[in-house]
Parts: C-alpha cells; sequence; structure tokens
C-alpha cells in the first residue's frame, strides 16, 4: 500500500503508526482558528467569568441571586420554551422547503434559493413591524377573514405569544433550510431509487431511505435555530405581551440601564455551562466510538453507507463547478441527458401524484409565510405619510429620496458593506478549518471544542460587547473598523463551523483515502477533493456570516465609538427616536442583493450543460 | 504535513493582511474644541440647529456632533476605561443621578451662569452633577375620531383605571427597565400626590394587577407607544408627551390629558474625564438662554426649564406645552432621586422596581 506522506525517520513501528493517525494533521489544522478564537472570544468570556465571581473577591452571590430573588428563573424557563416550539414550527416548515430546493432545476432553485434569502438582509425591525401590521385587530390577516366572513371579531393575533412565535418562526427559518439543503443536495437520490425498486412506496422509502439521511441537516438545523432563538430580544419585545419577555431582555436591562455586570456575566456563564453540559451529555449517550450526535451523527446503515461510497463520478469534475457549488452538482453529473433530466425530478414524485402535490404545496405554504412580511415591507415604503402606514393612503418616493441623498445613510451602508465583506473573509476561513480539524477528532474533546466554537452564540451579545470593550479599550481601537470586524467575527464563526460540520460528517473519509492513495499530498486533497464536496456548505456558512455582520447591532453599539456607524446602528438608532419610513425604503433596497445574485446566477449558467465534459 | 502547516500559516495571514489597513485606522482625532452627543432623528436635528450651530456662533469653538445615544452602560465603560470621547451628553435625570452617585459625572460649574437665568429655572433642574434642558410628561392620550363624546374619555389615571365606565383598549409603560407607571398607579389607587413618595411598591402592584388584564400592549421605546396610537391598535395610551405631540403636528385626530401627567426633566451631563470639560460647561450654561430653549421647545413640543423662555413662545401654541401654567397645575414632578436611593442592602430602588417586575409579568 502507498504510504502517507511521512518525512521524519522513522524509529519504532508505534511512533510510525501513531504519524499514521491524523493527530498531527488536527493540530495543525485547529492552531490557527483556535488562536484567533481564543484571542476574539476567550479572553472576553475569561472576563466575563471573572466579573460574574466579584474578582478580586470571588463570591457566588450572583449565581445565587441568578436562581432565587432576581426573577432569572422563571424567565429563564419561558426562554427555553419558546426556543423549543419555534425549533420546531421551524423544523416541520422548513424540511419541506429544503426538500424543493435539493430537489428541482438549476434555474428553479436558484429562483427560490433567491425567495428565501430575500427578506434576510432586511432589518428584523421592519419585519416585525410588518407582522404587527399583517396581525393586528384592523391589520391584514383579520381584515381578510372577515371579509370572509370568517370571524366576526378580530382574532387576538398580536401582543401574546403567537405573534412572537410566528415573527421568530419567519426569521428563524432559513437558518434551518440552509443546513437541511445543503446535506440534502449531498444525498444521493439513487439510494431512494433503488429503495423503490425494490418495492417500497413513495412514504416508505421517505421515512426509511431519504430521512436517515438528513438527519445531519436536521440536528445542525436545530441547534442553530434553538441557539439563536435563546438570545433573540427585539422580537419578543416588539411583538409579544407582557408574559413574552426572555432572558436576553433582562440581561440587557442589567447592562444597559443599571450597569451592572454581575448578574448578567452569572447568567451568561450558567447559559454556557447548560449548553456545553448539554452538548457533552448527548453525545456520551450515542454509543459507538464515532458517534457524534451534534454536528452530524452518523447514523447512516452499512447498506447507506456502502452504496454512498459506490459512487463513481470523478473527482475532478465536481470540481469543475461553476457559479454557486450548491446549484452546479447536479448539471455536473457525467451521464447520458436522458437518465440526467430523469434525475432531476425528484425519485420521489416519479408517478406519485399525490406525494408531488403536498410536498410542493407544503412548501409553497412554507414559502408564502417567509414573504409575507416582505409584501408589507415595499408598500410601507412608498407611502407619503410621516410615519409608517399600512396600507399607504398616497404614494412617495421620499424615503428613497431621503436615503440616498442623506450622506449617513450612504456612509453607513457602504460601511457595512465593507465590514461584512472582511467578517466573511476571515469567518469563513477560520471556521472551515476548525471543522475540518473537528471532523477528525472524536470524543469528549470533539465536544468540548465544538461546543467552545459554537458558544458565541449562546452568550448574549449585549454581554459579549461589555466585555470586549476593555480589550479593546486599551489598545485603542475602539471606534476602528478592526475593532468592528472582531465582533461581527466572533459571531460570525459559529454559522461556519456548524453548517461545514455538517457537510463535512455527510462526506465520507474514503474519498479523501481514495485520492491519497492516488498519491495526492494533504493540500491537493483538500482543493480538489474536500472543498468541492463541502462547497455548498463553506458558500451557505459565508452567506450567513454576512447576514450575521450586516445585521449585527448590539456588540458593534459599544465597541464602535462615535465615529463609525453601520447600517443596522444607524437604523436602531432612528427607530429610537421616530419610526422613520425611510428604513422601509432601505429595506427594501437590500432586497435587491439576492435578485441581482439571482441575475449573475443566471446569466453565468447561460451556456447549456452539454458543455461539460466527461 | 508542512505543506498544511504553511497554508494555513498563509491563509492566517492572508487574513491578517487583509485586516491590517484597518487596524491602524484609528478614530479620528480631529482638532475639536467640543463633542457633544445628541442623539438621532428629529431630535439630533433640532440640537445642532437650535443649541450647536448658535453656540459655535457665538462662542467661536469648533462643536463636533456625534449622532449617538448616551447609555448608564456605555458612560460606565468610557469613564473606567479612560476612553471618553464626549464632552456633553444629556440623560433622563434618572441615569444622571445614578451616574452622580457612581462618580461617572463632572459638578456642573454655575458660577459662570447668569443669575437671572438660574433664578428663573425651578430647583428640580439646578442639581450638582446636572442641569435640565427640557421637560416633557406622561400623558393620558386617546383617540379623539373614536371618542369624539367628552364624557367617554379618562379624565385622570382614576379614570383610566376604570375600566368599567371607560371601556376601551389601552396602553402603559411597560416597566422592563426599571422606570413605569407606578405612580399612575398608586394615585389611581388613592394616594394624594403630595404622599406619593417613598412609592409603596406594593401597593403599587397590586394596582396594577387590576389593570393588568385590559392591557393590550406594554410599550418598551417610546417610538412603539406613538406607533400604537397611529395605527389605532389602542384606544387610550399614557405616552410621552412629545409622542403625542408629534401625531397631532401630523395630523392624526389624537387628544391629550394633562390631568395627572408626570413631569420628567432630561439633564445635560459631563462624562468624568471629558476632554474638554471647560467648554462642556459653557455650552451647558449656553443651552440655558431663554431665547435658544423657546426655539428648542417650539420644535420639540418640550417645555423649556427656563421660565423666561415663555416670553417668547406664542401663548396658544404654549397652551401645548407640559409646563404651561394651565397645564403645570394639574402635573407632577417625578422624584428622580428617589430612584437611586439604596436601601440597607445596598440595592437601589429602581433594582427592587426591576426584581419585582420581572416576578410580577410572570404571574
Amino acid at each position: 500500500m502507498m504510504a502517507v506522506e511521512v518525512s521524519r525517520p522513522i524509529r519504532f513501528p508505534q511512533i510510525r503508526n501513531r504519524l499514521r493517525r491524523p493527530t498531527v494533521n488536527i493540530i495543525l489544522l485547529i492552531a490557527a482558528p483556535f488562536i484567533t478564537f481564543c484571542l476574539l472570544f476567550g479572553y472576553p468570556v475569561a472576563r466575563l467569568f471573572l466579573l460574574s465571581v466579584d474578582a478580586p473577591h470571588f463570591t457566588l452571590r450572583h449565581y445565587i441571586s441568578f436562581f432565587g430573588a432576581d426573577g432569572y428563573l422563571p424567565v429563564l424557563i419561558r426562554t427555553v420554551t419558546i426556543s423549543g416550539i419555534v425549533t420546531l414550527c421551524c423544523l416541520l416548515l422548513g424540511y419541506p422547503i429544503a426538500y424543493l430546493l435539493s430537489s428541482v432545476r438549476a434555474r428553479v432553485r436558484a429562483l427560490l434559493l433567491c425567495l428565501v434569502f430575500l427578506p434576510y438582509l432586511t432589518s428584523f425591525l421592519v419585519r416585525s413591524y410588518a407582522w404587527i401590521v399583517l396581525l393586528d385587530d384592523r391589520g391584514v390577516v383579520n381584515s381578510i377573514l372577515r371579509w370572509l366572513g370568517l370571524i366576526n371579531q378580530p382574532l387576538e393575533l398580536i401582543y401574546n405569544s403567537t405573534s412572537v412565535y410566528i415573527g421568530m418562526v419567519q426569521i428563524l427559518l432559513p437558518y434551518m433550510i440552509l443546513p437541511l439543503f445543503a446535506v440534502m443536495s449531498a444525498i444521493d437520490r439513487r439510494t431512494v431509487l433503488a429503495g423503490q425498486s425494490m418495492g417500497a412506496g413513495s412514504l416508505r422509502s421517505f421515512l426509511c431511505i431519504f430521512l436517515p439521511s438528513t438527519l445531519n441537516g436536521v440536528k445542525s438545523g436545530c441547534l442553530l435555530v434553538f441557539l439563536l432563538a435563546l438570545g433573540f430580544y427585539v422580537t419578543p419585545a416588539m411583538l409579544g405581551g407582557l408574559r413574552d419577555v426572555t432572558l436576553s431582555m433582562l440581561i440587557q436591562t442589567q447592562v444597559n440601564q443599571l450597569a451592572d455586570w454581575g448578574p448578567a456575566s452569572a447568567a451568561s456563564m450558567l447559559l454556557l455551562g447548560a449548553t456545553i453540559l448539554g452538548m457533552l451529555l448527548v453525545s456520551k449517550k450515542s454509543s459507538g466510538a464515532v458517534m457524534l450526535v451534534i454536528g452530524g451523527a452518523n447514523t447512516q446503515s452499512i447498506g447507506e453507507r456502502k452504496m454512498n461510497n459506490e459512487v463513481d463520478w470523478p473527482a475532478s469534475s465536481i470540481a469543475e463547478q461553476k457559479g454557486r457549488g450548491v446549484a452546479g452538482a447536479w448539471d455536473s453529473l457525467p451521464e447520458p441527458s436522458r437518465l440526467k433530466s430523469f434525475l432531476r425530478n425528484p425519485p420521489l414524485f416519479n408517478g406519485k401524484v399525490t406525494a408531488a402535490t403536498f410536498t410542493v404545496g407544503l412548501a409553497g405554504v412554507a414559502l408564502l409565510f417567509l414573504l409575507l412580511p416582505t409584501l408589507v415591507v415595499v408598500p410601507l415604503s412608498f407611502g407619503s405619510a410621516d410615519y409608517l402606514q399600512f396600507p399607504p393612503t398616497a404614494l412617495s418616493l421620499r424615503w428613497y429620496q431621503n436615503f440616498f441623498s442623506n450622506r449617513s445613510w450612504l456612509e453607513a451602508a457602504t460601511l457595512s458593506l465593507w465590514i461584512a465583506t472582511a467578517t466573511v473573509i476571515i469567518a469563513t476561513a477560520v471556521g472551515t478549518l476548525a471543522s475540518l480539524a473537528l471532523a477528525k477528532m472524536v470524543g469528549s474533546a470533539r465536544s468540548l471544542l465544538y461546543g467552545l466554537f459554537v458558544a458565541p452564540l449562546v452568550v448574549p451579545a449585549i454581554v459579549i460587547g461589555v466585555a470586549l470593550f476593555q480589550p479593546f479599550a486599551q489598545i485603542n481601537i475602539i471606534g476602528s473598523p478592526a475593532a468592528i470586524i472582531a465582533g461581527h467575527t466572533i459571531g460570525a464563526i459559529p454559522y461556519v463551523v456548524i453548517i461545514v460540520s455538517a457537510l463535512l460528517e455527510t462526506v465520507s473519509d474514503n474519498y479523501e483515502r481514495a485520492a491519497q492513495s492516488m498519491g495526492a499530498g494533504p493540500w491537493r486533497v483538500f482543493v480538489k477533493v474536500t472543498l468541492p464536496l463541502i462547497a455548498p456548505g463553506v458558500v451557505g456558512g459565508a452567506v450567513f456570516a454576512f447576514i450575521h455582520s450586516f445585521d449585527e447591532l448590539v456588540i458593534t453599539m459599544f465597541v464602535a465609538g462615535i465615529n463609525s456607524q453601520t447600517l443596522p446602528l444607524k437604523m436602531w438608532e432612528d427607530i429610537r427616536n421616530q419610526i422613520d419610513p425611510t428604513i422601509a425604503a432601505v429595506s427594501s433596497l437590500l432586497m435587491l442583493i439576492p435578485i441581482v445574485c439571482l441575475v449573475i446566477f443566471q446569466l453565468i449558467h447561460q451556456t447549456p450543460q452539454l458543455s461539460h465534459k466527461q | 504535513m508542512k505543506n498544511m502547516n504553511r497554508r494555513s500559516m498563509l491563509k492566517t495571514l492572508g487574513a491578517a493582511s487583509v485586516a491590517s489597513p484597518f487596524v491602524f485606522i484609528r478614530s479620528a482625532k480631529a482638532a475639536d474644541d467640543l463633542v457633544v452627543q445628541v442623539g438621532s432623528g428629529d431630535f439630533a436635528d433640532a440640537v445642532v440647529r437650535e443649541y450647536i450651530e448658535p453656540f459655535q456662533k457665538a462662542s467661536g469653538l469648533n462643536v463636533k456632533v456625534a449622532k449617538d445615544w448616551m447609555t448608564p452602560a456605555k458612560l460606565k465603560l468610557a469613564v473606567e476605561n479612560k476612553v471618553v470621547e464626549t464632552d456633553v451628553s444629556y440623560t433622563g435625570w434618572l441615569q444622571a443621578a445614578q451616574a452622580n452617585k457612581s462618580g461617572y459625572v463632572e459638578p456642573i460649574d454655575y458660577s459662570i451662569f447668569s443669575k437671572a437665568n438660574l433664578d428663573a429655572m425651578p430647583p428640580e433642574a439646578k442639581q450638582p452633577y446636572g442641569v435640565g434642558g427640557y421637560v416633557y410628561s406622561t400623558v393620558i392620550v386617546y383617540d379623539a375620531s373614536q371618542f369624539s363624546d367628552p364624557t367617554k374619555r379618562p379624565k385622570g389615571v382614576a379614570e383610566f383605571w376604570d375600566v368599567a365606565k371607560f371601556p376601551g383598549r389601552r396602553s402603559l409603560k411597560s416597566g422592563v427597565y426599571g422606570s413605569g407607571v407606578y405612580e399612575e398607579a398608586l394615585i389611581a389607587d388613592g394616594v394624594a400626590i403630595d404622599k406619593l413618595y417613598p412609592l409603596d411598591i406594593d401597593r403599587a402592584f397590586k394596582s396594577l394587577d387590576r389593570i393588568k388584564p385590559h392591557i393590550k400592549k406594554w410599550w418598551n421605546e417610546g417610538a412603539e407607544g406613538q406607533q400604537l396610537l397611529a395605527d389605532k391598535a389602542v384606544d387610550f395610551g399614557i405616552l410621552f408627551s412629545n409622542r403625542a405631540s408629534n401625531l397631532q403636528r401630523a395630523k392624526a385626530p389624537i387628544g391629550i390629558e394633562w390631568n395627572n401627567g408626570k413631569l420628567l426633566v432630561d439633564n445635560w451631563i459631563i462624562p468624568k474625564g471629558a476632554p474638554h470639560a471647560s467648554n462642556a460647561q459653557r455650552f451647558i450654561e449656553f443651552t440655558t438662554h431663554p431665547d435658544r430653549q423657546a426655539a428648542f421647545a417650539t420644535a420639540m413640543f418640550m417645555s423649556p426649564t427656563n421660565k423666561k423662555a415663555f416670553e417668547t413662545i406664542d401663548p396658544e401654541f404654549a397652551k401645548q406645552l407640559p409646563t404651561s401654567p394651565e397645564n403645570m397645575k394639574v402635573q407632577f414632578v417625578r422624584n428622580d432621586p428617589w430612584y437611586v436611593e439604596a436601601g440597607p442592602d445596598g440595592k437601589t430602588n429602581l433594582e427592587y422596581l426591576i426584581a419585582f417586575w420581572n416576578k410580577w409579568i410572570t404571574t
């Protein structure tokens, strides 16, 4: 057998065997991300810990009062409940959409992806307001129901838990869709065909073959959505009733109004500890050495793994995909065109009209739900009144004019764009490296490290902002773009890690080993084999990193100083004073970005698939 | 193996080189003589127009405008880490008193103020740590188009609490940030205004229990309350007076009931360690000039603290301001320093209220 590249004299077989194991590779891979992470995040967390125990006195009083007098505990329970329900709803709605996305042709898929991401660069403030417009007593939904004669009294849809769930689900849905979609697009549909050729009906083949293969994505999506939901506070504050208070709102008050770091730090430490503990417990419960539940369990049966490994398309044609790897995957299959067009139609729909209708219908409803606020925001931006008004009584372009003529808006938008680009580059690089290293690790060490990289999603942003201020002030970068980029990168890395890890678990080791056995060095293996296979995940992670940075508000509030203003900062500060319809105009303009991407994609894909060499 | 090591190093270096231009850009330290924090939106525009630009002309100083809001957290971080960027800021009286307790503000130099102006200002506006800049209140606001019959409108807090006689959807200020509608709750329960402080917290919450089921939305930010009335989502609310005036100015059919209004004073403060503290003192003195206060009041529908400003304000317009003579008679001033008084265990009343509120909302 070909030896793995080893450049050291081997004295003892034990050492040679150890070097064959990937431990050294892991350490090298993990070094850069780990150090970056420790600097950016570990140091603030250490400071938080010291604040929570009242260093140098070292008391536990903040932890004790968390469970006692301060009223945090019922709110924590409520927060966890809300997050759980939101995660479940996102799963139920997101799965059909992801399935549809992964099953249609490239052009249609690009269009659908554009629709899914259309609302995502719009401010969550504006989207929350759009829900108020939709769900209010005299809002759109109630008016339609009354007009249809279905109800006499308006339904209580707003300022209670219902509207909070609806608002949060709408905002968090893409975070469920993308991991699911990334995993689904890597599944070989021929396994389902094979099952059907054995006589399984469409439901059975879905439940027994397709669904288990997507569990990686399900778990990653649920993890991401749950952790994000835990940290929400603007949406529950705007849409919720008295009881819909989340832990983040309490921490916000403690930090912003009382300037008391102790209780907030203790609460954050408890949240962090609980998350890591949960991850460790869940990973220990699963049996087997390579059972890594979070981030992707290898739950495929032996038969399915064998089938995956027998896929025979050469690695190089995968690397030749153009445009977004996601959409190009199908098109690079080197097969006769008739079979390819057949495979394009989801196997499950092979002649089964009811299954097709059901899935498409469900996905369609979910998509409509996703887009509903968008349909409100655009008319809002054309209103002529001084405040937000729906439906607008008179139309005007003044808010667009206000945006373009106002230097501060344009400067804020430009700054946000630059910072987001830098954040994406750094976060994607660091996150991908970390995921590669994590994929090679096993057991508790992996869970701990995974938990560390995911931790910024758990620790409330406001507390991170406070913890970052002092070190940044000491090296005198408060207000500089570097500080803002650093603050954003911390929060962006977890997205990349979660999504890329999910995809890495789906990708079998055998591809890498096969390439190595052909003589490829580690770098070549990475570029030619691993990277194309995880490309959907890397791109997805990059997209989320971008959105995170573009939307990031709280940490920026602390580290941006008085000189730098990002777009979310400007929108938030305007909202504090008046709800200026300019933000509706800005949101509508931002929706153009996915449309532009769609157009570019269509232009790239002008050439027909036949031009792919086999 | 070596390749991997080098490549990952190169990657990190590449990222670092992308970032490096930014690291070395410091925040611009121009030759400013004064930095004033003005908030945002219309409010900021009014401050710039009525205070900053005239001050620049009168004093010849170069003033930089910071469109940013001050919070207790930011103030604490800036002062403790010695990165104070702003010289003058305004904040609520409550937050100013709080900041003073922690030693985060410079004392005001009243020796440069004119005696005439000082005498025309009420004692609440002349604190050692801050100067009252403007006054507004929380008042009962109703949708006049729904309630054209005056007998159907609540004429005070007690009637606001009476849901049987005055049916309608309501909105109140949430207590999640500390201050809330506790004074109104006590007045509705029958406490005399001069016996309000120290607040009987238990009694206030019992009174809130009565109104709790009838509140459609507890608003957190002023703009939320304004939007609720604008959207006709509620029939009555207790909002900030300037929010209600904004709606009236935008021709929405909103009525204001000044009875039992609660007056709030916002203070100009100087953060401790401000780089241009002496210029800051001059600026704050400038803001108490009657003509400036009159101009600002007219623009923002908030009352001046210098009574002499009323001499130049149109009396008809003045009726809409919180501290006009008729409106003053039926309102009371919130005692902000009480909120930052600490009990024997070191917790301030504000912290007690927040803790009580967090418990109360889950019951």
